[in-house]
């Protein structure tokens, strides 16, 4: 599915230079579950910003489905961007102005889908997530689990190949966090590659493939055996 | 705590720098700019109101009717004496008479030329107010053959102001100077540099003037001993016309009369129905200042406003932070009135400071006389204070309560404010900005249709290649003249030249009596005295007969031509040729010019064209000794060189006088100044409306995205394009455009169709020019849209949603 070499990003501000990522390979392939972990400040965020091409790597190379996606243009990529990936982010990211619905549709609005096809899939996506009877609320009117299910039903409501989530759980009490475990252990499993920053190694456990980074470098990668049960 | 507060508004301050500083500009320039316009309505609406009796001086003017109605700005010279002696609630009196045109005063053997002179009652001192600088106003000018100057004109031929009793030549009379004044102010009606007494006219003049009801030529102004309602007193002024204007008609074989009216004296400067009047104020061109000059300061408030709600967003943790540490809601409210306070203050400050600048500018435009001090008058002190109050307190108070009654907590968390009621205000606000603005495009193009209109309406005749000399009144220096007249005769670089009494501004009206059906009628009509060679000259068209021609001697006396409109208004349309036509009218349908008329012109303008066309007899008169004029049309190409050599000849020959040479365009221009006028002071201030309109639109697009970066951060992510970023950005505001429009249309619509209707000829309100101002204002839009869009579009979406 995707596959990334010697990828190197440093960020500069007046006094110093930081190596988010410091020369990282990884491939991941079709109907993974990879978790990503490690310390604060390791450089999770920024991978998985490459790899959601949301940012340039300023050296290294990334193939996604076999093409060369790192020298693309900004429209190019925001076009890949918006036909193969998803997005869930630790802080939601809900438009405040716009109602669950709306929010949901968005993605399908850019894909030029029409009208009608998209409240069917809005509606489809927003009973899969238990939420259906919130979807003309504001996001300002939910409890955190309720918008963190929001923000996933929009990464997926346009059934891309690769969800990328950002500690979907960071700011859930458990009992949501679990829940929100289980939509992407089900999505999964109907074949979605599924990339997730976690703190949690509890969390990780739903993962088939744990990478620990430390410093911008893969530190270990190992197996998830509870998953192959 | 307050000089926390100061400092937190100096941090503020700098940290938005460039937005302060525009919007502290763009007030500035707001505030200058209705100032000069402020100071100019101002201006036009004093007129005359320093003299002291101001309130109870009135305009005497008349209706005649001689076969069809004129309302004159001017009386005959008997009205003015009449009223004192029979109407006890009739003070006094003043007369004015001469056009103001140029005179030649020659002290000690030096010739000034100067213009608006003018002969006058010795009871203008006891009517109206001037400043004496030497000379007693009681007796100034009682005498014969005494003058009262102006300062500028003293020192202009005399060097000095002490000059009481010396002697002057005005063309052709002595006269003692019996006083100086100090110059007529600015904004006086009745402008003259100089005054002689009415009794220094020669005794025919004077008798043929007053015994005459309707030989008109004087400004009549009355002094009534109480304020009174005009309109009561021009009943009682019936009488004047039953008991001496009707009997003389009848002695003298004409029923026409006299229908007096008053106008008080605040009134003059905008009463422009009457004909040979001086140049007047326009009612709806002050409308549209008015209007312009509040648009501008709202435009420049609007932005001043929008900027502190703006910053409000960004305020709101600072207050919920002093709150919970224990600041009340009235401190806050004192901190943000503090800092509006402040900030207006600046920019009153540099708005006055720019209104001294501009000043001289303002006044060559707008042909004002104001100085630096006019600024500071009570008057124009109390509007700034208004100003500053206004715009001080929305832009401070309103914030200030919304962001003193929030929770603390609800500020704390964080949680974004949602765009509400706040919103909806501010884009009211831009909204009405646009709606301004597109008013003034609009009024800019319109204006300059209309100049353009009238500068290419066909005249009539061409303008081309031909110019104006007027020769020297003084008898003289006329005679001098002659041999080079004869120049022009032989000189193959001049085509042809016509001497004629064609003047540019107005044009001599006498009584004939015409043909209608069986009898004759009497009416005034204009006319102009030509020679033989004026229609080829001028290039006027024949279109029936024949020119006046040398061949016809008896062409001096009975023949007469007239134009299409006289055609039209004398019903001869179906044979103007051989109607009879008298001037110079006797009693007993006797007259001495008794004639036909033996050909028809095309009309052509020779007034401005504010008037409509109007009937015209063309008289001959071959010799044309009181011919003012010689028309010259050169041939084709440069004629510059062969002008300079006429006026080394003309000095050759007129000593005494200079070449006083006019050019017909430039004459006919001359006629357009106030349109000019306005024309140029609204490109200007509707420049600046929609600069500063932009200016704003400038900061709250860049509030704007500032406030919706999260929002834009997270559709980028979720892949909408670069445009689709800039729409979302730019859609409230093209709506809001787009309203404005609207809502703009019709206003512009009356408004300025109000002002054209004040013109003969005039174009229409084009609808293409309006929609040329929505796009002008559009593309504004899109110019700062777009500015900002790249700016967003160039950052990394990731940077907008991080949340640290
Ligand atoms: N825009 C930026 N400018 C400067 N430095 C940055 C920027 N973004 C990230 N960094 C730095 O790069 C490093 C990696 O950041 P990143 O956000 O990827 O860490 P992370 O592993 O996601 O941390 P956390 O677990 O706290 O989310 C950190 O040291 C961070 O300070
Ligand atoms: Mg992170």
């Amino acid at each position: 599915m995707l596959k990334l070499e010697n990828i190197v990003k440093k960020y500069r501000t007046s006094a110093v230079e930081t190596l988010a990522v410091n020369g990282l390979s990884i491939t991941i392939n079709q109907g993974e579950f990879v978790a990503i972990m490690g310390a604060s400040g390791c450089g999770k965020s920024t991978l998985l910003n490459i790899i959601g091409m949301l940012d340039n790597a300023d050296s290294g190379s990334y193939f996604l489905d076999g093409k060369d996606v790192s020298s693309l243009k900004a429209n190019e990529r925001t076009d890949v961007r918006k036909n193969t990936i998803g997005f869930v982010f630790q802080n939601f990211n809900l438009i405040d102005e716009l109602t669950v619905g709306e929010n949901v549709e968005l993605p399908l609005q850019y894909l030029n889908i029409p009208k009608s096809e998209r409240k069917q899939k809005v509606d489809r996506v927003l009973e899969k997530m238990g939420i259906a009877h919130r979807k003309n609320h504001y996001p300002s009117q939910l409890s955190g689990g309720q918008q963190q299910r929001v923000a996933v039903a929009r990464a997926v409501v346009t059934e891309p190949k690769l969800v990328l989530a950002d500690e979907p759980t960071g700011n859930l009490d458990s009992h949501f966090g679990n829940e929100v475990l289980d939509i992407l252990k089900g999505l999964n499993a109907a074949g979605t590659t599924i990339v997730m920053v976690t703190h949690s190694s509890n969390d990780a456990k739903v993962a088939q493939r744990i990478i620990e980074l430390r410093d911008g470098k893969l530190l270990t990668e190992r197996v998830e055996a509870v998953n192959q049960l | 705590m307050l000089g926390n507060q100061l400092k937190v508004l100096w941090r503020n301050l700098l940290g938005n720098r460039v937005y302060t500083l525009l919007n502290v500009i763009g007030l500035a320039v707001g505030i200058a700019a209705s100032t000069l316009i402020g100071l100019y309505v101002i201006d036009e609406l004093s007129y005359d109101n320093y003299h002291e009796k101001k309130d109870r001086i009135y305009r005497l003017t008349t209706t005649l009717d001689l076969g069809g109605d004129m309302q004159a700005a001017v009386t005959n010279m008997a009205v003015g004496p009449t009223l004192k002696r029979d109407y006890p609630l009739v003070e006094n009196y003043v007369r004015f008479f001469g056009g103001g045109g140029e005179v030649e005063l020659t002290v000690d053997n030096t010739v000034y030329k100067t213009d608006n002179i003018r002969f006058t009652d010795s009871t203008l001192f006891d009517v109206f107010t001037y400043e004496f600088i030497q000379g007693d106003p009681k007796d100034a000018l009682k005498a014969p053959n005494t003058v009262v100057l102006t300062k500028t004109l003293a020192l202009k031929v005399f060097g000095a102001t002490d000059v009481l009793n010396k002697q002057l030549k005005m063309n052709n009379s002595m006269l003692r100077v019996t006083g100086v004044i100090e110059d007529v102010k600015p904004n006086s009606e009745m402008q003259f540099k100089a005054v002689v007494s009415m009794s220094t006219l020669p005794q025919q003049t004077r008798d043929v003037f007053t015994q005459d009801w309707f030989r008109i030529g004087v400004f009549t102004f009355i002094l009534m001993k109480e304020t009174i309602d005009p309109y009561d007193f021009e009943d009682e002024l019936d009488e004047v016309n039953e008991k001496y204007v009707l009997p003389w008609g009848q002695a003298n074989g004409s029923e026409a009369s006299h229908d007096f009216r008053l106008t008080a004296l605040k009134d003059v400067h905008f009463d422009n129905r009457h004909e040979y009047d001086l140049p007047k104020g326009k009612k709806s061109t002050l409308y549209i200042f008015v209007l312009l000059g509040f648009f501008l300061l709202l435009i420049a408030a609007f932005n001043f406003i929008n900027l502190s709600l703006a910053q409000q967003r960004k305020r709101s943790k600072e207050v919920g932070v002093r709150k919970t540490l224990g600041a009340s809601n009235s401190s806050i409210m004192r901190q943000f009135i503090l800092e509006s306070c402040l900030l207006t203050a600046v920019s009153m400050l540099i708005g006055l400071m720019l209104t001294e600048i501009f000043l001289e500018q303002f006044n060559q435009v707008s042909g004002k006389y104001i100085v630096a001090w006019d600024v500071f008058t009570p008057k124009v002190l109390a509007i700034e204070l208004g100003i500053f109050v206004f715009i001080a307190l929305l832009s401070g108070a309103y914030p200030a309560f919304i962001l003193s009654n929030l929770k603390p907590t609800t500020v704390l968390k964080g949680t974004q404010q949602k765009e509400g009621s706040v919103g909806l205000f501010r884009k009211l606000l831009i909204g009405l900005q646009f709606l301004f603005s597109i008013f003034m495009i609009t009024g800019s193009f319109l204006v300059g249709d209309q100049l353009e209109y009238i500068r290419s309406k066909n005249l009539g005749f061409d303008k081309e290649n031909l110019v104006t000399v007027t020769l020297p009144s003084d008898t003289t220096a006329r005679k001098n003249a002659l041999p080079w007249i004869d120049l022009l005769k032989n000189d193959d670089r001049i085509k042809s030249y016509s001497r004629s009494n064609l003047p540019t501004g107005g044009s001599p009206e006498i009584m004939f009596r015409i043909e209608d059906g069986e009898r004759l009628q009497e009416r005034t009509v204009k006319c102009l005295f030509v020679d033989e060679y004026f229609a080829e000259v001028l290039g006027l068209k024949l279109t029936q007969g024949r020119f006046f021609s040398s061949k016809f001697p008896t062409d001096a006396q009975q023949g007469f031509i007239v134009n299409q409109t006289a055609v039209k208004e004398f019903g001869w349309e179906d044979e103007p040729l051989n109607k009879r036509v008298q001037w110079g009218l006797l009693a007993d349908n006797q007259a001495e010019n008794d004639g036909k008329v033996i050909g028809v012109i095309d009309d052509f303008n020779f007034q401005s064209l504010h008037n409509k066309l109007e009937p015209l007899i063309l008289l001959y008169n071959p010799s044309l000794q009181g011919g003012t004029t010689v028309s010259i049309r050169f041939k084709e190409g440069d004629y510059t060189k062969t002008l300079s050599y006429l006026e080394e000849e003309w000095n050759k020959t007129v000593k005494t006088h200079a070449f006083d040479l006019s050019f017909y365009d430039q004459d006919i221009a001359e006629n357009y100044r106030d349109e000019n006028k306005l024309f140029t002071i609204f490109m200007f201030f509707s420049a600046v409306s929609i600069i500063l309109a932009s200016f704003g639109l400038f900061s709250i697009l860049s509030y704007s995205i500032q406030a919706r970066s999260k929002e834009i951060g997270i559709r980028k992510v979720l892949g909408a394009t670069d445009v689709q970023v800039m729409w979302i950005i730019a859609k409230d505001f093209v709506w809001l455009m787009i309203g404005a429009f609207v809502l703009a249309t019709p206003v512009v619509y009356f408004l300025w169709s109000s002002w054209l209707d004040d013109f003969a000829y005039h174009t229409n309100l084009q609808i293409g020019s309006l929609i040329l101002s929505l796009l002008i204002a559009l593309v504004l839009v899109l110019i700062t849209v777009i500015y900002h869009g790249i700016k967003v579009s160039k950052s990394n979406p990731i940077d907008t949603i991080r949340v640290e």
